[in-house]
């Protein structure tokens, strides 16, 4: 048996080094790469593994010299398998990422909205408004009495005011409240001052046409208490008008006469769609109409103080001497007209769903 | 009412600003304008009185028909007249004549004011000896005074009276009609001329109306019959032939005294007629007259008396005749603090100007009241000067209050507020500062509303669109729906509240169901092509009753394909069970219980009570139950009614064809509603359980079923199997459907359920034995109570 010598194993690994480069050069996929591996570090059948095996037959002398050349070989080799690897990995990764591409520009799942309507919205807004200042929200029934709706708000029968009010009356004798002020009465009959609340809901007037329909909703709102001042009500207003339109509302208040107030004022603010220069919707003027509003009138109270007695409240709690108070109200229609640029009454309540749908949730 | 520019200069010692200011300063004191327009004046001739056109030369107060600054300023045509419509709040009946609305524009602008003047003349036969007046009604008609004008002729009124009562939007007829209506434009006092030689008995007497008795009114010549006890100013009468009513007193006149034609001698009447007398008069009668609207808020009682001599001495001027010596004035006993004092009025012949009367009694005004009321510091001097303006005259005493005597004419300030209110109003609401409230708002209290709020947002979210509908119904709708309230009732729930003066029969009475709204605005989508339409409302549901019924009560509706955005094709038809998962979730949402429902909500909804025991899917332990069938117009076996701890609280189904023939729409509906009262509290907070720390082990069971059985009984079955087994090893564990499905693989009449069993180890895994065996115990209970063939993999 011939014993090989340096020189043996110097060719061999010249050899190896070529068939490795050759292979190399050929590998493709992961298996090639995986069989590069097998073939040239495999521990047991693996090119390197036989070269290793070849050392023992290097002189002594040589061998340290033959053993770090063998080495190097081996980490050229692995560190070269490791890149081609890493290279196909990375090809195969960034085809299928190629291949699993989507199209973000199909419809999106949405989650199906509902909508709120309008007039809720505003009504929402204008409570909101209100909560932040310490209101509270009442309610009371539609379907009333002539005591709450027109008697305790002094307006006694045959009162030429009660005109104005276009009353749908019920068989038996009651009616469907003109306003929510019998709210107001209700809650003053129940409880005594202090008062801070609003009462929203649903009126009727017998009333249509053009820009009346028979059935609205209004906001009326009633502050009762020691010291309350019509420059109270001029304050809470401006307040009101600018939260729900915007800090550049400006507010007008003009003497005007609603028998359950004294002294009473119409509010106009400035007008929502030209800002006050004067405009179609304003009809030049620079303002628009929104309220109704002013001090309690002491008749209000008294008519308040003989029902509490009656139902045995202790009297003098709505002394008109110790307490005063302002109220006002709004149509909230009108308010979600002015915030939606709604130009016409009557869709409020076709309920169409082209309308409906501009108010999603 | 309708102002004209030039008849207010008749009151005013300067010109008035150019219109448009003028709206703008009258509508910041209280009178609002709502439009103004030019109206133009044929320029020639002399087109006002002598006296009257040289007063306006001296002062520079334009003159009809010639130029002047006034108009270029205006911006309309030299020598035209303005007209301003001025909105007249019904405290305010003395500002509804020129006369009255000078005064405010003198107020309000600081200006003097220019009283009414007049000519009158005489003549020594007194009138007396020809007419008689007599009260008979002294609570309705405290005060009527006549005059006698004797000699008159019918004719065409002159250019410059017809053209004041044409800008004002009134249609010239003759003289003697024309005078009564330019007197009450010009001085609000609102004036009756009966034509004498056709009243019976030669005078009248102001009486309450007998039964059955009627009149032929002048403007429509249509016969009234009056009612008993209506103020009626009737013919004297003769003894064989007592007098008929002749007017309706501050209403209208009869036609048979009316002026006519031939009419030559008349009988004016200026009377104070009482104001609640007037109105329910005007009502019963459905009668609206300028006469009957300045009655009913109040006429001055200090005019009456200076309207007669007005009236008289204008008919004698316009129409040649003699105005008879003194005025016939009737007053009835106590009347007197009312009206000027017997006598102030000088008799005979001479100019006559208006004096202001004022009422007897004081009003007080406290400056420290007022100051306390507006916010702002009052001085009660300048008060007094303020009020002045008003003609209210206010004294002192040193540092005591002001004590402030009214104008006849000013009905409507009765207290110390009113007088505070004409203070700020003369000053401007401007002038006044804004503050707020300084007292503590009181603790607010969460009211209704806001768990409707919560519903409204809630069904929102689950994609309902809300809508708004009229509470009034048809009588057809109102049978065709019934009734939601109480719909476990038999005969059908309370009757409906009907409208005593409905506007169209579309809404006659008031609705006992959300229903119809829903329904009608269902089909007026689906009209419009409309596909995918879910819709709610929130509103009251009313009923007969005393007092009458009011509920809250929530309805939703849903018709068409549903637009499913997680998978586009093919689309679903909506069907019953939208209707019966929205009202779980819905009462999941407001009463903010636990999710336990059981199974997966199919054909019942069942939202357990608030038990604290392990979370067990029960329909025996469910407040809310759908079972059918239900009460309404829906298809017979597609409907339910709605409970709520076994009390019916609402109703659902399908609409049924006749129902739907009836609102014309072809394509199904489905509607629900229910009453909100048992949700309207405050949400209970969510409490939470505590999580085990073990994984939960999940198994699978799936069983045929009869396709009879309901899947409700599936789930009580299922709900009592789990109880039992609560106690077990294993525990009670939660379960879901997960699978249903018949046809193929099922045997004919079948249904196949999986349901996926979750059990939640508690102190430590679960073995297989422990598990199976409790599944085992489910199996055999749904195969011992439903014949359920459970298949095992």
């Amino acid at each position: 048996m011939s014993s090989a010598g340096p020189v043996d194993l110097e060719k061999e690994m010249l050899r190896t080094r070529a068939e490795f480069s050759a292979a190399a050069d050929a590998a493709r996929t992961a298996e090639d790469a995986t069989a590069l591996r097998n073939r040239f570090t495999g521990k047991k059948a693996g090119a390197l593994t036989a070269l290793f095996r070849l050392l023992g037959t290097v002189a002594g002398p040589d061998r340290p010299r033959a053993g770090a050349k063998l080495n190097e070989l081996k980490t050229e080799i692995e560190s070269r398998i490791d890149e081609i690897a890493g290279r196909i990995a990375e090809g195969a990764r960034a085809a299928a990422e190629k291949r699993d591409r989507a199209d973000v520009t199909l419809p999106g799942r949405r989650p199906v909205r509902g909508s709120l309507h309008p007039t809720t919205l505003a009504r929402m807004r204008i409570e909101q408004v209100f909560r932040e200042m310490g209101y509270s929200v009442a309610t009371g029934p539609e379907v009333e009495d002539d005591f709450h709706n027109f008697e305790a708000l002094n307006l006694p029968q045959d009162h030429p005011a009660r005109d104005a009010h276009d009353t749908f009356y019920l068989e038996g004798g009651r009616l469907l409240r003109t306003h929510t002020s019998p709210v107001q009465i209700r809650s003053m009959i129940a409880m005594p001052p202090p008062l801070m609340l609003i009462a929203p809901g649903r009126v009727y007037r017998c009333d249509h046409d053009v820009t009346h329909l028979p059935m609205f909703h209004q906001v009326e709102g009633l502050v009762v208490g020691e010291g309350v001042r019509f420059s109270d009500l001029k304050g809470t207003l401006e307040r009101i008008v600018q939260r729900l339109f915007g800090n550049d509302a400006r507010v007008r208040l003009r003497p005007s006469y609603f028998p359950f107030v004294e002294p009473g004022a119409e509010v106009d603010i400035s007008c929502t769609v030209c800002g006050g220069t004067g405009c179609r919707s304003c009809k030049q003027s620079g303002w628009l109409e929104i309220l109704g509003a002013g001090m309690v009138h002491p008749a209000v109270f008294e008519a308040v103080e003989r029902a509490r007695v009656a139902a045995g409240a202790k009297p003098g709690a709505y002394d008109p001497e110790r307490v005063t108070g302002f109220a006002f109200g709004m149509g909230i229609d009108r308010v979600a007209m002015l915030l939606y640029r709604v130009d016409d009454l009557r869709v409020f309540v076709d309920n169409d769903a082209r309308f409906l749908e501009q108010f999603p949730l | 009412m309708r102002f004209s520019c030039d008849w207010l200069h008749d009151f005013l010692e300067a010109p008035l600003p150019a219109p448009a200011e003028l709206a703008r300063r009258l509508t910041a004191s209280g009178f609002e304008v709502g439009t103004w327009e030019e109206v133009p004046v044929a320029p020639a001739g002399p087109d006002l009185p002598a006296a009257e056109r040289e007063r306006r030369a001296r002062l520079g107060i334009p003159v009809p028909g010639e130029p002047h600054a006034w108009h270029r300023e205006a911006g309309i045509a030299p020598g035209s007249d303005a007209a301003l419509e001025v909105d007249i709040t019904a405290n305010r009946p003395d500002a509804m004549n020129h006369f009255g609305l000078a005064r405010e524009i003198a107020a309000a602008l600081g200006r003097p004011l220019r009283s009414p003047a007049f000519e009158l003349t005489e003549d020594a036969a007194p009138a007396a000896a020809r007419a008689h007046v007599s009260i008979e009604a002294p609570d309705l008609c405290p005060r009527y005074v006549g005059r006698v004008v004797s000699g008159l002729r019918v004719a065409p009124s002159p250019r410059w009276l017809a053209r004041r009562l044409e800008a004002i939007g009134l249609t010239p007829k003759n003289n003697l009609v024309d005078a009564s209506n330019y007197a009450l434009f010009e001085l609000g006092q609102p004036l009756h001329a009966f034509d004498l030689k056709r009243l019976s008995g030669g005078g009248v007497a102001a009486r309450r109306a007998r039964a059955g008795e009627t009149i032929v009114t002048v403007v429509d010549r249509v016969e009234k019959t009056l009612a008993e006890g209506m103020l009626v100013i009737a013919e004297a009468g003769t003894a064989d032939r007592p007098g008929r009513p002749a007017a309706i007193a501050g209403v209208m006149g009869g036609f048979d005294t009316a002026i006519s034609d031939a009419t030559t001698d008349v009988l004016v009447e200026s009377a104070y007629f009482d104001p609640r007398s007037v109105a329910r008069t005007s009502r019963a009668l459905a009668l609206r007259t300028d006469a009957s609207q300045r009655f009913e808020r109040g006429a001055d009682p200090g005019m009456t008396l200076f309207a007669a001599d007005r009236l008289a001495s204008l008919l004698a001027e316009l129409g040649g005749g003699k105005v008879l010596a003194g005025p016939i004035d009737a007053r009835a006993p106590g009347a007197a603090p009312l009206h000027e004092p017997a006598g102030s009025s000088a008799p005979g012949a001479g100019r006559r100007t208006f004096t202001p009367f004022h009422r007897a009694v004081p009003i007080v005004l406290r400056a420290e009241r007022a100051s306390a009321l507006l916010g702002v510091d009052v001085d009660a001097d300048e008060a007094a000067q303020r009020l002045g303006r008003l003609s209210v005259v206010a004294t002192r005493a040193a540092g005591g209050p002001l004590s402030c005597l009214v104008p006849t004419w000013r009905g409507d300030l009765t207290l110390e507020v009113d007088l505070i209110e004409e203070y700020a109003r003369l000053g401007g609401y401007d002038a006044i500062p804004s503050t707020l409230p300084s007292m503590p708002p009181p603790v607010p209290r969460e009211g209704a509303g806001e768990a409707e709020d919560r519903a409204r947002r809630a069904l929102a979210s689950f994609g309902y669109r809300e809508v708004i509908t009229y509470s009034m119904l048809s009588r057809a709708d109102d049978v065709r729906f019934g009734a939601l309230a109480a719909p476990e009732a038999n005969d059908g729930g309370p009757p409906a509240l009907v409208i005593a003066n409905p506007l169209s029969e579309r809404w006659e009475v008031m609705r006992r169901s959300l229903l119809p709204g829903v329904a009608g605005t269902l089909a007026f989508n689906l009209a419009r092509g409309r596909e995918d339409l879910r819709l709610f409302e929130v509103a009251t549901v009313h009923g007969a009753g005393e007092p009458p019924f009011e509920a809250r009560a929530a309805a939703i509706a849903a018709a068409g394909l549903a637009h499913d955005p997680a998978s586009p094709r093919p689309l679903r038809a909506y069907d019953l069970l939208d209707l019966t998962g929205a009202i779980e979730a819905l009462v999941l949402a407001l009463t903010g219980e636990r999710a336990k429902l059981a199974g997966s909500g199919g054909g019942t909804c069942a939202v357990p009570g608030g038990s604290r025991t392990p979370a067990v899917g029960s329909a025996g332990e469910g407040r809310l139950r759908c079972a059918a069938p239900g009460r309404g117009p829906f298809h017979p076996g597609q409907s339910f009614t709605i409970f709520w701890d076994e009390r019916p609280i609402g109703r659902g189904g399908r609409l049924s064809a006749e129902a739907q023939q009836a609102i014309e729409s072809e394509r199904p509906m489905f509607l629900a509603e229910l009453l909100l009262e048992p949700f309207l509290g405050a949400a209970a907070a969510p409490s939470f359980r505590p999580l085990s720390r073990l994984n939960p082990v999940a198994r699978d069971l799936s069983f045929f079923v009869g396709r009879e059985v309901p899947f409700g009984n599936i789930e009580e079955v299922l709900a009592a199997a789990v109880a039992k087994i609560a106690d077990g090893p294993a525990g009670a564990p939660t379960y879901v459907l997960i699978d249903r499905f018949e046809g193929k693989s099922v045997p004919e009449g079948r249904v196949s359920y999986m349901f996926r069993f979750r059990f939640a180890p508690r102190e430590r895994a679960l073995t297989a034995e422990e598990i199976n065996g409790a599944v085992e115990s489910v199996a055999e209970e749904l195969a011992a109570s439903l014949q359920a063939e459970v298949r095992r993999a």
